[in-house]
């Protein structure tokens, strides 16, 4: 369980290995905006597959598996809606829109994975989320200041960012 | 006359000066991740052209129904149900395809590419929804495909499946993986820059 945990944060890492959710990282944030996010799409991940894992359970049972990505959308629109709630500010748009609540929760069913196991990396996943959001606060500073070819200013240079940091996590390859 | 010049207008910009991926940053999700291949790339860029095509015109019409504050969530669930459709599709005829995109082939819902764009459906009725929808999508496959083929090229030495460089080339495994995806989108972009910026300036 504590491999799950950690490979999520680090090697899986939701936006640096698996992809999902790399949005937020091409415009700028301040650190607060980015606490906030990502405390939201965790909390969202975490609730969202604590009630996704039972329904495909359900659905599956009834042979309706194949709604699952209907089922579950539904699912995370809902709690999106709550969590919004709670962290006022934060646009829905923002969380329920973010790939990797539904990456996750999806991933979660399909590679088998137990009831806790899953929410552990839910959690997990969120927090990979947050330390790559954070780093790029940093990341955009810097890159303010910093004397970058015209046509690679804004987006490119981020992804190049983003690269170059994806690279610097196969580091932690072995570590789960 | 006006009318026609504004709607190729729309079709056209969203193939080029607004291509969604390279200019707007709209869908680049699956524009990193699917696109190993040249024909992955071509696949997941197939796929979202059509969910695009049926979601921009059910937007358009549920809007008229729904509250604004209503709108994301609800969008969001119709573009689930035509993903849902596109998935038991494509799995019944193109089982390959299916397989190769994966848990990307459901994350389509979310991409940011569809709902944007059906933001702007929205607003501006169904047929420059609809026009504008046919411009994007085939700037969103376009794109795709040169990701796809840039890393492909540069990765396995092949494209679209076939040889095409020399014996001695060298492939760079870094283009299969993650990291290679974030910089051939990072320098298609630039090139993309490049382009459009001079052009602006030239006119």
């Amino acid at each position: 369980m504590w491999a799950i945990f950690l490979s999520a944060i680090l090697t899986d890492n939701v936006i640096l290995a698996r992809l999902f959710g790399a949005d937020p990282i091409l415009s700028k944030h301040k650190m607060g905006t980015v606490l906030r996010l990502s405390g939201a799409v965790t909390l969202v991940m975490v609730v969202a597959t604590a009630l996704t894992w039972p329904l495909y359970g359900i659905l599956s049972e009834n042979g309706l598996s194949y709604l699952k990505v209907l089922a579950f959308m539904a699912v995370i629109v809902l709690v999106s809606w709550l969590v919004a709630f709670i962290f006022r500010g934060l646009g829905t748009g923002a969380i329920m829109a973010n790939s990797g609540i539904l990456g996750v929760t999806l991933l979660n069913v399909l590679d088998g994975l137990s009831f806790w196991d899953s929410l552990v990396r839910a959690l997990g996943t969120g927090l990979g989320f947050l330390v790559v959001l954070a780093i790029f606060v940093g990341v955009q500073e810097r890159l303010e200041t910093a004397p970058v070819p015209e046509s690679f200013k804004g987006a490119p240079i981020t992804l190049i960012t983003a690269a170059l940091l994806a690279i610097s996590f196969f580091g932690f390859n072995g570590i789960g | 006359m006006e009318q026609s010049k504004a709607l190729s207008h729309v079709f056209i910009k969203g193939i080029f000066s607004e291509n969604p991926v390279l200019r707007l940053m709209l869908g680049v999700v699956p524009a990193l991740a699917v696109t190993v291949t040249a024909r992955y790339g071509l696949y997941m860029g197939l796929a979202v052209f059509m969910v695009l095509l049926a979601s921009n015109l059910a937007v358009a019409v549920l809007a008229k129904f729904v509250s604004e504050r209503a709108m994301l969530g609800s969008s969001l669930l119709l573009i689930a149900g035509f993903v849902v459709m596109l998935q038991m599709l494509m799995q019944a005829f193109v089982p390959e395809a299916a397989a190769a995109l994966g848990v990307f082939l459901p994350l389509i819902v979310v991409n940011t590419l569809l709902l944007g764009r059906a933001g702007f459906s929205a607003k501006s009725g169904g047929l420059r929804g609809l026009v504008d929808a046919f411009g994007m999508g085939l700037g969103f496959v376009l794109a795709l495909v040169l990701v796809g083929s840039l890393r492909e090229i540069l990765g396995a030495g092949t494209w679209f499946g076939f040889e095409v460089m020399p014996e001695s080339f060298q492939t760079m495994e870094i283009f299969n993986m993650a990291p290679g995806a974030f910089f051939a989108l990072a320098v298609l972009m630039a090139v993309a820059n490049k382009i459009f910026k001079q052009s602006k300036g030239g006119a």
